[in-house]
């Protein structure tokens, strides 16, 4: 793979930026994400987040034993609109 | 388990830990950091990016925002790193008639003690930012008033730090601390044994974990915010923003009411648009344990309150949530000190203001550790001993 490989795409983070913060200790999603900006970006790495964990088991590191990345709410983007729509919670 | 020697030792890679161990390897020391997870693991890994200055209440906070800003100035300079500082000024918007007196008198308080913030009316507020709802009747505008990216500030201080010799450790918890005669002599992590004379507490919500191992008490509790960042859009916020009722908590709370759920959460719009173009909304305040998930009801009304100030966020899109930690005091003073065992340090409960006082807070601290005193800011009033009982005081 070449080097200005763009892994993730929302935010235009290349393969060697990922390589370049493992190299430098980033070694969950998490950690990369902050380093990096990687999985930061419109989707929340939905695209990228399993490139990144292929890349970091390729390096002998294991993502799934480390802290995955927090999801929380909303799972795709949502207009704000809707979030000020009638509920009954109030 | 590898031995390792060191000036000192900085537990926690946030903000304050970052500037400390800078600060200290540019005083001459070679201080090892070590942190359980990774840089940005807590507070400052959730937090937006403002250094706000007209926000701090006068006396010591602001004396210290103040030269905290002066710092950051030749910062990225000093770090030879981009850290995403940018002057970009402050405005607090007021749309409330019955604020603007409050607003008024905090800032006369705030120009008297050097700061030079002007009140815009109407017309003035929304020409320097478009967009504003019209029930937006004027702001306080201070053009001292900048911002940071905080990924960025503790990678250049760690980086800057490195290059003068000092080491950074990653995934290196703390288990134990050892003393000898009521003097530090060494820490160990999960992965080494590091022999130190000195050891600086800066774990944020986590320094009383840390202060236990030495039996010694550190009032730090997590106060929980949330944040909401928007897609990205064209550049439309000029400023970091926020609003009257933040200021308004701190003096007169009668002034807000207290029945709805939006005081109950202390909402209060804090908002700056990053320079990738999304939107950071905030905020909030809320005594909720150690859990950072979101919650539909906060991030609902923390959107209401931002619609009410820029009704055109309508259309725009949420992409993420989240949640942090403020390590928080019982006075909301930070807690910078040395302590009754030789050698150790505590550098923590800066609230929401790590990021807006982290070069002044590194540099103090590393005055304090060098020196035994501190002369840039009189730090007595930030010492554990103000929370001692009035029996054992005397």
């Amino acid at each position: 793979m070449q080097d200005d490989f763009i892994i993730c795409r929302c935010e235009e983070i290349s393969l060697h930026e990922i390589e370049d913060a493992i190299n430098n200790g980033a070694i969950t999603l998490d950690e990369i994400k902050k380093t990096t900006r990687g999985g930061m970006g419109l989707c929340q790495g939905r695209i990228c987040n399993t490139l990144i964990i292929q890349l970091l088991a390729s390096k002998g590191y294991d993502p799934k034993g480390s802290t995955p990345l927090h999801s929380r709410p909303p799972a795709r983007p949502v207009k704000i609109q809707e979030y000020l729509g009638e509920t009954a919670d109030e | 388990m590898s031995r390792i020697f060191a000036d000192a030792v900085v537990i926690g890679g946030g903000v304050i830990g970052t500037a400390i161990m800078y600060y200290l390897s540019k005083s001459g020391m070679k201080p090892v950091l070590v942190e359980e997870k990774n840089l940005n693991a807590g507070a400052s890994g959730s937090c937006d990016e403002g250094i706000i200055l007209q926000s701090k209440n006068s006396g010591i906070m602001l004396n210290m925002v103040t030269k905290s800003a002066d710092l950051y100035k030749n910062l990225p300079k000093e770090l030879e790193y981009d850290i995403g500082y940018r002057n970009v000024g402050g405005m607090i918007l007021i749309n409330e008639e019955k604020y603007v007196p409050v607003i008024k008198n905090f800032v006369e308080k705030q120009n008297d003690q050097g700061l030079n913030i002007s009140m815009l009316d109407y017309s003035a507020t929304h020409n320097n930012q478009p967009g504003l709802a019209k029930n937006v009747i004027a702001s306080a505008y201070n053009k001292d008033d900048c911002s940071v990216y905080p990924f960025k500030l503790t990678l250049g201080y760690i980086q800057a730090a490195q290059k003068l010799g000092s080491k950074f450790l990653p995934h290196n918890k703390v288990i134990k601390i050892s003393t000898e005669q009521g003097k530090i002599t060494k820490v160990i992590t999960n992965e080494h044994e590091i022999f130190t004379p000195i050891v600086i507490n800066s774990a944020g919500y986590s320094a009383d974990i840390i202060g236990k191992m030495l039996e010694i008490e550190i009032p730090v509790f997590p106060v929980k915010g949330h944040l909401i960042i928007t897609e990205q859009i064209p550049f439309v916020i000029n400023h970091q923003i926020m609003d009257a009722k933040f200021i308004v908590a701190k003096h007169q709370p009668q002034l807000l009411g207290q029945d709805s759920i939006a005081s109950k959460l202390h909402i209060g719009l804090t908002l700056s648009q990053a320079p990738t173009g999304n939107l950071i909304i905030g905020g909030c305040r809320e005594n909720a344990g150690y859990d950072t998930n979101t919650t539909f009801t906060t991030v609902r009304n923390i959107l209401k309150n931002a619609v009410d100030f820029f009704p055109f966020f309508n259309n725009i899109s949420v992409i993420r949530t989240f949640a942090g930690l403020r390590p928080t005091t019982p006075d909301s003073l930070p807690i910078l000190c040395s302590t009754k065992v030789s050698g150790f340090y505590v550098a923590t409960g800066l609230g929401g203001d790590g990021v807006s006082l982290s070069p002044i807070v590194g540099k103090m601290m590393s005055e304090l550790v060098m020196t035994g005193t501190c002369d840039i800011v009189d730090m007595r009033q930030l010492s554990l001993d103000r929370f001692k009982s009035p029996s054992s005081h005397q």
